[in-house]
């Protein structure tokens, strides 16, 4: 299956579903969107990978039940993360785990950074003790400010969403969402040290 | 990256933004996922659609306003119009003409004088009867018993409601009718008659 634009895939996946051919629709998304799905529901969870796996299922799983559904009102990546948004906030408030999985998992996060090559351009502004504590500061975030930064801003530049996008998904104007945006981006610096200290 | 020109974020957020992208950047989804969402999807879609009821999911789909169909039916309407060829309002004019009875036609004539209102030779039953009727008055010693007179004008009744004249007269001959019947002191219908019958038996008649 040939992905490439986002425009072009999504025209695919409105094509495949309008056709009735939903097994086709379900390839396209899988390989267009999975590692954005994902990727949104590791940071939102914390960074739990088994709990990440599980709800990005459980989106794909839901997209299934309303695929014959879809009108391509809204484009697909905001469909998908309008979906993975309800399921991660589903998730974290039935979770009466979610403080001891933070503490639990802690280590694992900075284990994990610091596994990776470090970045030579970025380690001078962002250290990776400065990300570290990012990684702490974005888990204690409310569950919803944290689904909107990473919508906004942590899914990966080619998926990021916009403010009206978002606003969309919480059914809020777009002046709301973007005043929320910020008072989340106050609440994150808040917590963080200085990135040059 | 989407870039608005309407938000503006301090040089502080700007750090944790990009923190967050590069973030973003270290995840790696799980390589068995995409196997298991694949195969767990597989039993929850909806079967494949017929092509017919696809065809009406997608028809049933378009619903618009109620008041975008105004111009979908004015736009069908146009087109009707344009693809059917209706019949000339001459043509109908002429059909209603030719139906009618022939006595307007008589009426039609310019010159006629309002207060005589000739009948026509078409429609002379009733006057045909009317003089049959004053004939036997003005004539009562004529030799034909008054029976024989009224089975005569039934029978001239008969033929002449047969008969259907739906010829316009011109104004000219019509004048000297008129004359004619006054000199004589008998209808115009009368003399129309016998000059109808007189082209009867008329050798020199063309059929």
């Amino acid at each position: 299956v040939a992905v490439s634009e986002p425009a072009l895939v999504d025209a695919q996946v409105q094509a495949a579903i309008a056709a009735g051919e939903y097994r086709r629709a379900l390839e396209l998304l899988t390989q267009a969107y999975l590692d954005l799905v994902f990727g949104y529901c590791f940071r939102v969870l914390n960074e739990d990978t088994p709990r990440a796996k599980d709800v990005a299922q459980q989106v794909f799983e839901e997209v299934c039940r309303g695929i014959a559904r879809y009108r391509g009102e809204s484009s697909v990546k905001t469909w998908l993360l309008a979906i993975a948004h309800h399921q991660c906030l589903k998730e974290i408030a039935t979770c009466a785990r979610r403080g001891s999985l933070l503490a639990q998992h802690q280590d694992e996060v900075v284990t994990h950074l610091h596994a990776e090559p470090p970045m030579l351009a970025e380690s001078a502004v962002l250290s990776q003790e400065w990300l570290v504590w990012l990684a702490r500061s974005l888990d204690q975030l409310d569950p919803e400010d944290r689904s909107i930064l990473i919508m906004r801003f942590g899914v990966g530049v080619a998926h990021e969403l916009s403010t009206t996008e978002i606003a969309q998904i919480l059914g809020i104007s777009r002046a709301a969402a973007y005043r929320r945006l910020q008072e989340a981006l106050m609440h994150l610096r808040r917590m963080m040290p200085d990135a040059t200290g | 990256m989407l870039r608005d020109e309407r938000e503006h974020y301090d040089e502080e957020a700007r750090d944790a933004i990009e923190g967050l992208r590069r973030l973003a950047r270290r995840i790696e989804t799980p390589p068995d996922l995409r196997p298991e969402v694949l195969l767990r999807g597989e039993q929850l879609l909806p079967p494949q659609q017929e092509p017919r009821v696809r065809w009406w999911t997608v028809v049933a789909g378009w619903r618009p306003h109620p008041l975008a169909w105004g111009p979908v039916v004015a736009a069908a309407f146009f087109v009707a119009g344009i693809s059917v060829s209706w019949p000339h309002a001459g043509l109908l004019l002429k059909d209603v003409v030719s139906e009618r009875p022939s006595a307007p036609a008589v009426r039609q004539l310019p010159q006629e004088p309002a207060e005589i209102s000739p009948a026509p030779p078409a429609v002379s039953s009733q006057l045909l009867k009317r003089e049959m009727r004053q004939q036997a008055e003005r004539d009562p010693a004529s030799p034909e018993p008054r029976s024989r007179l009224e089975r005569s004008a039934q029978q001239q009744l008969t033929s002449s409601s047969q008969m259907k004249v739906t010829a316009t007269l011109p104004a000219e001959l019509y004048e000297q009718l008129q004359q004619e019947a006054q000199r004589r002191q008998v209808s115009v219908a009368a003399i129309l008659r016998e000059a109808v019958e007189a082209y009867a038996h008329s050798p020199r008649r063309v059929d």
